[in-house]
């Protein structure tokens, strides 16, 4: 890499880290409700030096089940440099993908300018902004890990990215099941080699089928009491069915544009027929592994479509490197040849202009975080409130109820290992909707529910305006902040 | 690589082979004797139909299954009677015995095809610690006596001693499973080794299963699914690590691959195993038990594929070991996890402890209606009689009853409740927290639910962890 590549690319770095960090410290708080699980479990290592797995709070009491790998490392940081760094460590990590995503660009095309587009558009991609911005995700961490891993796979042959990959592939077998997608893609990559006849060295089949072993072991030991208890079903989560159409949208070309990108979706397919079928780059058929495998479960509704369209994208948009390149090639050996370094730089500000999204993306981020309102509510909930009482919230705020009111819940969006799920989830849904006193207090008295959180976000996942069955000496309002509302479930 | 030279042996252990099937027997008797110690109670329907049975094993008629039904006899009750011992002992004793024997058998078996010492012991392990074989030997089921008699046939058949096959006649008396398995599997051998004498056990089993058709006729067709069918029910019990039963480890079905394809090196040679296993797959896709037999043919596969796996030219040395370790570590992960899953199989403590209070509160001629799933135990722990169960196979009106239970179920009305409760004479109802979670209801007040809380027609008589018994009145 020249001096100048690298000036460039620590300043785009530097960017994508400035332009995070501007909107995730503008707030306190987190923009999602999985934060404040990790949060916890966080701050549960921090005093106890292990995870909550037998939870009396979350669906009024149940066992949890997660590889807590990613909670002990943002434990760790958290000890080192405070609170702060469970903002900063997470956007650090993803804004690492800058470099990683060059260093893979490298491998499929030599056009530096079309290596940097692709690092632009990673960079400020919105599918990644918001699924990892100010939600102190583990995708934060799985990102850069897989796709450093991915160029290990390039450099296998060297000695030093052997020991790198091995290392990264356990971290990455316990941080997340995503990890399952990783190997998929190596066997869907194994499948296109061999459609095209293309001599996979002994090392790298080796190397694949070590990574599917230790990913399906860690996977089963893991999750184990899952599959007994749920099945083929563990596949969705266990989602109740009445939300897997959410969780689980269909896969549409318009979707994606929306939500990728317009130029990593086309420039990126271009990628893939240029990089994958004409100069059989082994860069170009790894990533198209990915690409296949995150379609083909996103096709049949096996991964969650943001979570597919964040691991779709990536791959999509280094790929684009390569259809950047041809691009220019293309122009090269046109009439508009002497236009070329202007083209390039032209290119390179459509592109710029384009992450004007991001920003929308970001803003609206920051706008659906946690508000100091709602924190003020549940902060009252924790101290006015008996230590077991149970608190009726939306489906978005389980883990808010757990995490700051450190009151029971009764549903949130983790339904491992829950017998229950699609019962708890019409009963929640009910419970606000209803418009007969009578019915939702039988639910209400069956749940044990003592108090009842109403905000706004209740408001918008239920299509409500108020709870329509409010009565002083059922169910009285004991609190309102804002928007906020908290009922005390009576006796009558 | 895997076979030795010289002429094959009969039994002939000396040496190291003796000292490994010693080692691997002791193994075996550590691995069997563990979901023994995983659990108190017998595990399954099976085993306590079984252990009624046994008690009288003479009967022609069956006073309790289905408020009454003619009996098919099956073999196994009849070991565990003469066996002289207290049948709960039998029913985990046997089990047990023939689970060793057929693990010596096993190796021998191998030894008679002239494999060498590394893929013996390699395959006899593998063996004992897959969850398949662990169900087979430590349930009381009506499969693993056919299924060691067959093992021990085959070394006999090996040396030609053809008469030895005709043993296997009475095998479709213990289920008419293992008859069509086995004389299928002596066809394919039959026709591989051009050993055309078999062609007449082969026929004799048939007529064996075609005499117990003469006499008890056909089966009334099942028209419902069940739970147990379907390609979900298949790929969750095939495969041990989703929570299955028994079925195979994943990790046991990548080693099967690289054994497979390292017999494909011999291409056609091989073509009667790959035929063997390829039925067995497909019959274990209608009957899962069909892996019972299966297991033992995939086990040497398996050991194939490891010693392969190790024998390979690794370009890293590092890869190859962590890789051996993580197959390794993953097969005995299923063996430990499966000693979780047979730990909580049915019935659970809460659930005797519900059969045993109904057995009495109510009366020696009532009649308990529930899910089919519960009605074998209703019958054995209760000792009451049920409307319908599981064994479906030649029970009367057994799509009729079928759709009746589900009415009752789903009935929110007294009028069609009690038609049914007239109908088959209904005492009591018997429900379980699984019955409240999805296997028949799916929401408080669904159905029978509903009248259990209004009508007066219903009085809980018990309620404990999750278990109820209503007495209809």
């Amino acid at each position: 890499m020249k001096i100048k590549d690298s000036y460039i690319l620590i300043f785009v770095f530097l960017l994508t880290l400035a332009f995070r960090l501007s909107f995730v410290l503008q707030s306190e708080n987190f923009s999602s409700d999985l934060a404040y699980f990790n949060l916890r479990q966080i701050e549960s290592i921090e005093k106890t030096g292990r995870p909550i797995f037998e939870d009396n709070l979350s669906h009024s009491g149940r066992t949890f089940l997660f590889p807590p790998l990613f909670n002990y490392i943002m434990a760790f940081f958290n000890i080192l440099f405070g609170s702060l760094a469970l903002k900063i460590i997470p956007e650090l990590l993803i804004s690492s993908l800058v470099f990683i995503v060059y260093l893979i660009s490298r491998e499929i095309t030599s056009d530096k300018v079309a290596m940097f587009l692709s690092v632009l558009l990673v960079s400020f991609m919105p599918v990644l902004i918001e699924q990892t911005m100010n939600q102190l995700s583990v995708y934060s961490l799985i990102l850069p890990i897989m796709f450093l891993m991915f160029f290990c796979l390039f450099k296998i042959d060297e000695k030093k990215y052997q020991y790198l990959y091995i290392v990264l592939l356990f971290f990455l077998s316990f941080l997340h099941p995503v990890a399952l997608l990783f190997s998929l893609s190596l066997l869907f990559y194994m499948v296109v080699s061999s459609a095209e006849s293309i001599w996979i060295s002994k090392l790298r089949k080796e190397v694949i089928f070590f990574s599917i072993f230790l990913i399906i072991l860690t996977q089963v030991v893991v999750y184990r009491n899952a599959f007994a208890s749920h099945g083929i079903n563990v596949l969705r989560f266990n989602t109740p069915q009445e939300i897997l159409s959410d969780y689980f949208r269909n896969f549409s070309i318009i979707n994606t544009m929306l939500t990728i990108g317009v130029f990593p979706l086309i420039f990126g397919i271009y990628g893939i027929i240029s990089g994958v079928f004409k100069e059989r780059r082994y860069a170009a058929l790894l990533l198209s592994g990915l690409v296949l495998a995150t379609t083909l479960l996103l096709a049949f509704k096996l991964i969650p479509f943001l979570t597919g369209l964040l691991l779709l994208g990536i791959p999509l948009t280094i790929l684009a490197s390569k259809g950047f390149e041809k691009v220019f090639t293309l122009v090269r050996i046109t009439k508009f040849a002497r236009f070329e370094d202007k083209i390039r730089y032209m290119s390179l500000i459509v592109v710029l202009l384009s992450l004007v999204t991001s920003f929308f993306t970001a803003t609206d981020v920051m706008d659906n975080s946690i508000s100091g309102e709602e924190i003020d509510s549940l902060v009252w909930i924790r101290d006015n409130t008996e230590e077991d009482s149970v608190v009726l919230a939306s489906i978005e705020e389980g883990n808010l109820i757990n995490a700051v009111a450190n009151r029971k819940s009764i549903i949130d969006k983790d339904f491992l290992l829950i017998s229950d799920a699609g019962e708890r989830y019409r009963d929640v849904t009910f419970m606000f909707r209803s418009t007969s006193l009578v019915k939702a207090l039988q639910l209400l008295r069956e749940y044990k529910v003592d108090y009842v959180y109403f905000s706004d976000r209740a408001k918008t996942i239920y299509n409500l305006n108020s709870l329509a069955y409010t009565n002083e000496e059922c169910l009285r309002l004991v609190k309102e902040t804002g928007k906020t509302k908290i009922y005390r479930v009576r006796r009558c | 690589m895997l076979r030795k030279q010289g002429k094959p042996r009969f039994i002939g252990l000396e040496g190291a082979d003796l000292v490994w099937l010693i080692a691997v027997l002791s193994i075996a008797a550590v691995t069997l004797i563990m979901p023994f110690l995983a659990r108190d109670s017998l595990a399954g329907s099976e085993a306590y139909y079984n252990l009624r049975i046994a008690k009288n094993p003479f009967v022609s008629y069956d006073e309790l299954s289905y408020s009454g039904r003619i009996y098919i006899l099956s073999l196994w009750p009849l070991m565990l009677y003469v066996t002289n011992l207290p049948l709960v002992f039998a029913s985990k004793f046997l089990p047990y015995l023939f689970g060793l024997l057929s693990v010596l058998l096993f190796y021998i078996s191998l030894g008679s095809l002239n494999l060498n010492l590394k893929t013996k012991v390699i395959a006899s392990i593998l063996l004992v610690i897959s969850p398949t074989y662990l169900y087979l030997f430590s349930t009381s089921n009506s499969y693993l006596f056919p299924v060691s008699l067959s093992l021990l046939v085959f070394i006999l058949l090996i040396k030609r001693v053809t008469a030895a096959s005709f043993l296997l006649i009475p095998i479709p008396f213990f289920n008419t499973l293992s008859g069509v398995i086995v004389a299928s599997l002596l066809l394919f051998y039959s026709l591989k080794e051009r050993y055309f004498k078999l062609i007449f056990p082969t026929l004799a089993i048939i007529l064996a299963i075609l005499v117990k058709l003469v006499i008890y006729g056909l089966p009334e067709t099942v028209n419902f699914k069940t739970a147990g069918s379907g390609a979900r029910f298949f790929i969750q019990n095939f495969l041990s690590d989703l929570g299955g039963k028994f079925g195979f480890s994943i990790f046991f079905l990548v080693l099967v691959i690289f054994g497979l394809g390292y017999l494909w090196e011999k291409k056609y040679q091989n073509l009667s195993i790959y035929l063997s296993g390829l039925f067995l797959l497909a019959v274990s896709f209608y009957k899962i038990e069909a892996l019972f037999y299966l297991i033992f043919m995939f086990s040497l596969v398996a050991a194939m594929g490891l010693i392969k796996i190790f024998n390979l030219k690794w370009d890293s040395l590092l890869i190859r070991n962590l890789s051996v370790i993580i197959l390794t570590l993953g097969l005995l992960f299923s063996f430990a996890n499966y000693l979780g899953v047979f730990s909580r199989l049915a019935p659970s403590e809460s659930l005797i402890e519900g059969l045993e209070n109904l057995r009495e509160i109510s009366g020696e001629d009532d009649v308990v209606f529930s899910h089919y799933s519960k009605g074998v135990w209703i019958n054995t722990i209760a000792g009451r009689k049920n409307v319908i169960d599981s064994n479906f196979q030649y029970a009367p009106d057994v799509n009729q009853r079928y759709i009746d239970s589900n009415e009752f179920f789903y009935t929110r009305r007294v009028k069609n409740a009690t038609t049914i409760i007239d109908k088959y004479n209904i005492s009591y109802i018997f429900i379980d927290g699984e019955m409240k979670q999805g296997q028949v209801w799916n929401n408080e007040g669904e159905g029978l639910l509903f009248l259990f809380e209004y009508s007066k027609r219903f009085k809980n008589v018990y309620k404990k962890n999750n278990v109820e018994i209503w007495q209809v009145r």
